[in-house]
């Protein structure tokens, strides 16, 4: 089992609405394979299937046909929060990762390990990797610890969501476009902490991104999709988008 | 000797302080607008009132009303999760059940419970006005409410109210949110009917009518008692310099508590005290129950425009200090 | 000059007196809730010169039978010799069917220090029975139909305690001679009820029992409230040969749409209650609620007059009078003979 990839696709179609007139088909016949502790970025157009295949993965979009393994087991039939005991998720909205009207504490209680008794105000970090990453990460939070998260700004929020997806333990990681709202430098920096945390707890990511000159700091190969499909790459466009050649997805149509 | 008003509220106004207690749990902490009380209520004081006649103990009664609360709980939970049938509709499809669960519980519409030995039954040579009375009865929703408080404080506490805020990040973190809001709602449901089984023994009757209208009292009382402690929240901020909380300063466990959400459990507990309260003075003042439901609402109404109007009234008046 | 001197000499020798800021506002606040309280604390009574006595009156809710059966106690007791504002006062109050308002009024009449407390209906009286517990006020009930089984009174002849009243007991047994006697061939009657009222409970079981008596057969159809009514008497159609409208405030409350059932489809009705026949139905007998508040009034002065409410037994109506609806009775075909008409004590054209 510790050979089989940390998350494999198998001929995996996505219809959204099946059978009413909003029909449409999102993803089809993908296969794809990421190997544990590695990163893969998934980048196409608008309306090419990225965040459905990150979808899919999590449990959220509706799987017609073929199987989702993770870590070699089906989970095609498991339910979204069952999955998520083995992945973390990282969303666009930074609205979405965390709760609004709890402190930043609680939200990071909510990650950490504890029995369902234990008391809220013991300590200010509840584990070392989370203190760590917020230190490193330079945002302030312990500062803000008793303020509420809706009090963040839009990149702080994303941020903080950013800590809490990579103190949760989990080995697998899917991010969705989560730094199209940040300005530069901070798109950097969480970038570098996420190569980071990366290489030490060896996490398995699969992101979406659009941009992908900053991806050459996570040292992932990409995927392109389009039309719900994987395309490929020609070695024009490989060269304008600075990605190494050596790093393309191995072409699979079907 | 206590003034009468004072003994009044007190009588009522704690005991019916641990439904708005649960009240409190579905509406505020896990957003669930829960109807199933009025249903719930009238069971606590049904199940009550015919263990107390068939000659069980009291304590026996007690237990099966909090059970029979938590199962209704779990009624409207089935309903939503599990047929699909939205919030509020579960909860008034379990209420309008109950309805009829009570009457074959009790048998009959009314059952007396004036000449049967009830939990309350020490107070009876006492007569009104009784001191010891206050203090028990103070006692019992100080309980309750340090119960739920500590609850609140805890990890489970923390997680019932981030579905209540987020159930999709909650989710997306592994835990199964239908059993978190299982809980949520049985527990309610369990203090509303352990009011209700209390009231059944300290008015000397159970009726399949007690729990008429009781979410509206607990809505109103509710709504007092945040007005009042949004006002009081005000005079605290208007008292503190801006600036105080600045950037370098980690801070102090005890900041860590959730201070607003026991801010609306001591609201629900003083809004019941103070709804009562006003009862008891419009009463005296001659007040028809007629008007007395037009005072209340617009108390009611005075509360929310304090809560929503606050800031802008903050401001004003920093301004002008 | 001199005013402003005078401030500037109070603002230098007190320093407390600060500019009205809001922490003045809070203590005006305090003290005008403190003085509120107080104030209502306060009876709202006049001191009393003469001898006093104040009776407190509670019912449950707005209704034709009850309003009567206060006008009628009020009216006996001044015929007794109790004038308003000379030697009594009375402290009416409704709880409009609120039962949280019900036993605040009940506590509210017990911490006055009533001399007498009359509560009609069953409710106010049981909320009144448990707030004088410990204390030595009397209660006297009107309109209560099962005083034992609410707990009130031990029994009917012997109350004990502090309680006793009036039991508005119907006189079904003459109602369904009557019906009998002018309806022949009736086997079958139908009534609609609802299960949820305890008074109406108990009028049911006598009905039940009465009908048993008499070879009829009770057609029962329940509802949960007035909306319902129309359509339970609607499923009695062809069910039944005569139709009963029991002591019940639900469907008593949608007389209208019974007695239009029964008087397009022909079928005789029978109102158990002596105020409906006014709406409808050929006629029935029955005490006035009106006579329910005498009789209270006369066991008030009772007590009132220094005898142990527990040792009165429990009174109930006793006068029956008929009642009669000429329109109805042409409508569903019902002849009222002349020697009954001439008894009547209300006949409705």
């Amino acid at each position: 089992m510790s050979d089989a990839p940390a998350i494999e696709l198998r001929n995996v179609s996505v219809i959204y609405n099946q059978g009413t007139p909003e029909e449409v088909l999102a993803l089809r016949h993908i296969s794809l394979q990421v190997r544990k502790g590695e990163t893969v970025i998934i980048t196409g157009n608008n309306g090419s299937g990225k965040s459905t295949l990150l979808r899919a993965i999590a449990g959220t979009a509706p799987v017609t046909d073929g199987a989702v393994l993770i870590a070699g087991t089906d989970v095609t039939r498991w339910s979204s929060h069952r999955r998520a005991k083995l992945l973390g998720f990282i969303y666009q909205d930074p609205m979405l990762g965390t709760c609004p009207n709890l402190t930043v504490h609680e939200n990071f209680r909510l990650v950490s390990e504890g029995s369902w008794w234990s008391l809220l105000f013991e300590r200010l970090h509840a584990d070392e990797v989370q203190s760590m990453l917020v230190k490193s990460s330079g945002l302030l939070l312990d500062h803000k610890a008793a303020t509420l998260m809706s009090s963040l700004s839009g990149g702080q929020r994303q941020g903080a969501a950013l800590i809490l997806a990579l103190s949760s333990r989990r080995s697998i990681l899917l991010m969705d476009e989560f730094t199209s709202s940040l300005d530069d430098r901070v798109r950097a920096s969480y970038l570098e902490m996420i190569a980071k945390q990366s290489a030490l707890q060896e996490l398995t990511i699969l992101g979406v991104m659009h941009n992908l000159e900053e991806t050459a700091v996570l040292k992932a190969r990409t995927v392109r999709l389009a039309g719900g499909q994987q395309v490929l790459l020609s070695a024009s466009k490989v060269e304008a988008l600075g990605v190494s050649a050596g790093k393309d997805a191995a072409i699979q149509n079907h | 000797m206590i003034p009468a008003v004072l003994d009044s509220a007190c009588q009522q106004g704690f005991l019916y302080a641990i439904a708005v207690l649960g009240v409190v749990l579905t509406l505020r902490i896990m957003n669930w607008p829960d109807l199933t009380v009025d249903g719930s209520f009238t069971l606590g004081g049904a199940v009550a009132a015919v263990m107390l006649t068939t000659g069980h103990s009291v304590w026996t009664g007690m237990i099966l009303a909090a059970l029979a609360g938590f199962a209704a709980g779990t009624a409207t939970f089935l309903l939503n999760r599990r047929l699909g049938i939205s919030k509020i509709l579960s909860g008034i499809l379990v209420m309008l059940v109950l309805y009829s669960i009570n009457l074959r519980i009790m048998g009959r519409a009314n059952i007396s419970l004036l000449r049967i030995d009830t939990i309350f039954s020490g107070f009876d040579e006492r007569g009104q006005g009784d001191l010891l009375r206050l203090v028990v009865f103070f006692a019992i929703a100080g309980i309750f409410f340090f119960v739920a408080c500590y609850v609140v404080v805890t990890r489970l506490g923390l997680f019932l109210r981030a579905t209540g805020d987020n159930e999709f990040m909650v989710q997306g973190l592994g835990v199964n949110t239908n059993w978190l809001y299982l809980i949520g709602l049985g527990l309610s449901n369990t203090l509303v009917a352990i009011s209700g089984a209390l009231i059944a023994q300290h008015q000397g009757f159970a009726d399949i009518s007690m729990g008429t209208g009781l979410i509206i009292t607990g809505i109103a009382a509710l709504i007092i008692g945040e007005s009042l402690m949004a006002s009081i929240a005000s005079l605290c901020r208007l008292c503190r310099r801006s600036g105080q909380y600045n950037e370098c300063h980690t801070p102090k466990p005890i900041r860590l508590l959730p201070w607003k959400t026991i801010g609306e459990l001591a609201a629900a507990v003083i809004g019941a005290f103070l709804y009562f309260l006003i009862i008891a003075i419009c009463l005296r003042l001659g007040l028809a129950p007629t008007d007395l439901r037009l005072a209340t609402g617009v108390l009611v109404i005075i509360g929310i425009g304090i809560q929503r109007r606050g800031p802008a009234i903050e401001t004003y008046a920093r301004g002008r200090l | 000059m001199n005013v402003q001197q005078q401030q500037i000499m109070l603002s230098i020798d007190s320093p407390s007196a600060a500019p009205l800021s809001i922490l003045n506002w809070k203590a005006l606040w305090t003290t005008a809730v403190v003085v509120l309280l107080t104030l209502s604390g306060c009876d709202n009574r006049s001191v009393p010169t003469t001898k006093q006595v104040h009776i407190g009156i509670t019912q449950i809710a707005t209704h034709p039978g009850i309003d009567a059966i206060r006008k009628g106690f009020i009216d006996e007791m001044t015929r007794l010799g109790y004038q308003e504002g000379k030697n009594v006062t009375y402290d009416q109050s409704n709880a409009q069917g609120d039962m949280p308002i019900a036993q605040s009024i009940a506590q509210k009449l017990a911490q006055q220090r009533c001399d007498l407390i009359f509560a009609i209906s069953t409710p106010s009286a049981q909320t009144v029975a448990q707030t004088i517990k410990g204390s030595s006020i009397p209660l006297v009930f009107g309109a209560v139909t099962d005083p034992v089984s609410a707990g009130l009174v031990t029994s009917m002849e012997h109350p004990g305690g502090n309680i006793t009243g009036t039991s508005d007991r119907w006189p079904v047994d003459k109602q369904f001679d009557l019906l009998i006697r002018l309806v022949p061939g009736v086997k079958k009657v139908g009534l609609v009820y609802n299960p949820g009222e305890a008074n109406a409970e108990a009028n049911l079981k006598v009905v039940e029992a009465v009908c048993l008596a008499r070879n009829l057969e009770v057609v029962k159809v329940s509802v949960a409230n007035t909306s319902e009514v129309q359509t339970a008497a609607q499923s009695l159609i062809g069910r039944c040969e005569a139709m009963y409208v029991p002591a019940d405030n639900t469907v008593i409350a949608a007389m209208q749409a019974v007695v239009k059932v029964s008087e397009q489809n022909r079928i005789p009705l029978l109102p158990g209650v002596s105020s409906n026949v006014e709406q409808g139905g050929f006629g029935t007998l029955g005490p006035d609620y009106y006579d329910v508040g005498v009789v209270s009034a006369e066991i008030a002065d009772q007590v009132l007059k220094g005898k142990k409410a527990g040792d009165i037994p429990v009174a109930t109506a006793q006068r029956f009078e008929y009642f009669f609806n000429k329109r109805s009775a042409a409508a569903t075909g019902v002849v009222i003979p002349e020697d009954l008409l001439k008894k009547a004590a209300k006949i409705y054209e």
